[in-house]
């Protein structure tokens, strides 16, 4: 081995860089990468970023949009607990009403009268008004 | 049995590297595909560079960090007609140097005695320790720049047009610095190398 050569290998020996298996090339890489902050400049804004301060509306409408869900659905749940009670009511009074009158003559025209005036308008109001004449 | 003919498969078409200058633009318009691209082609070399100047393996990255970051800085100053590779280790070794001037930096990194093996050096962790501490007895006594231009050219292989390039000198004072650093190293050496010749 010349001089030269000699020279070359005892500086590799002693000076030589750390092996390349034991760097960890990546992390590096992505570090440059990251300092350099490209990606965040160069990327095309979505609509997420656009949003900015409005992103912060997202789970509060969501919140808002589940509670007045709640709200809406007790409150249909309450309207149709009271009318079915009422419809009940009437039914049960206008069931009695009819039953009473078929079994004949056990129902004086009074009766009729405030038995009719228990039938709701609309719906029931001809069914009312109709045993009203029956009643003649 | 007869052997089994392979069939040629046709490769696929493999896009050529893109060059230097295209991919430079890319860099100026600020393309992190780019600038990544560039990273990669000289982490490696970047990083064998800043060892040789920082002598410790974490000031070298950070070194080499702060080299692409100045490039992108940079970049726009940077004449394209020219090659990169000399700016860009300019860079790097300025900084290096500049760093190792203005700061204590960490004490040169203790490369582990089996690590130094290669041609030459004799068997037996001691004594390859023993052979490491002369020849780095040896190299610290030269002056600054010519260990740097000796490590260059003889273990990164820049020639002393590229290190004239990047240490901005003549290369009649690169090629002055190797010769005296080559000499003085072998008389220093001259005794190892008798010791080693002898078995």
């Amino acid at each position: 081995m010349d001089d030269r050569r000699r020279v070359r290998a005892a500086l590799r020996a002693v000076y030589g860089t750390p092996p390349a298996e034991s760097i960890d090339w990546w992390s590096l890489r992505r570090r440059i990468l990251d300092a350099a902050a490209l990606d965040g400049r160069s990327r095309q804004r979505t609509l997420w970023d656009r949003a900015f301060w409005r992103r912060a509306l997202v789970p509060v409408t969501f919140a808002a949009t589940i509670l007045m869900g709640l709200a809406i659905a007790g409150t249909r749940t309450g309207v149709a607990t009271g009318l079915t009670s009422q419809v009940s009511a009437d039914s049960t009074e206008v069931s009695a009403w009819i039953r009473a009158a078929s079994e004949g003559g056990a129902v004086s025209q009074r009766d009729l009268l405030d038995a009719t005036s228990h039938v709701h308008s609309g719906q029931d109001a001809w069914l009312g008004a109709a045993l009203t004449a029956t009643s003649d | 049995m007869k052997p089994k003919q392979l069939t040629p498969v046709p490769s696929a078409p493999i896009a050529p590297p893109e060059s230097e200058q295209a991919l430079l633009e890319r860099v100026r318009q600020r393309d992190a595909s780019a600038f990544d691209e560039l990273v990669r082609r000289y982490l490696r070399r970047a990083f064998a560079v800043a060892y040789h100047v920082m002598h410790h393996r974490e000031d070298a990255e950070d070194l080499v960090q702060e080299t692409f970051i100045t490039v992108l800085e940079q970049i726009d100053r940077f004449d394209a007609e020219r090659a990169f590779a000399p700016w860009f280790f300019r860079i790097l070794v300025n900084r290096g140097l500049n760093a190792r001037k203005s700061r204590t930096v960490r004490q040169t990194e203790q490369v582990p005695a089996d690590a130094a093996g290669g041609e030459g050096p004799p068997d037996g962790v001691a004594e390859r320790r023993e052979v490491a501490q002369r020849v780095r007895a040896a190299v610290d006594q030269l002056p600054e720049r010519q260990r740097l231009i000796l490590r260059l050219s003889e273990l990164e292989g820049f020639t002393s047009v590229e290190i004239a390039d990047i240490l901005d000198l003549s290369q009649g004072t690169v090629r002055w610095y190797l010769h005296e650093a080559r000499n003085a190293l072998r008389i220093t050496l001259a005794p190892l190398a008798r010791e080693v010749r002898n078995g």
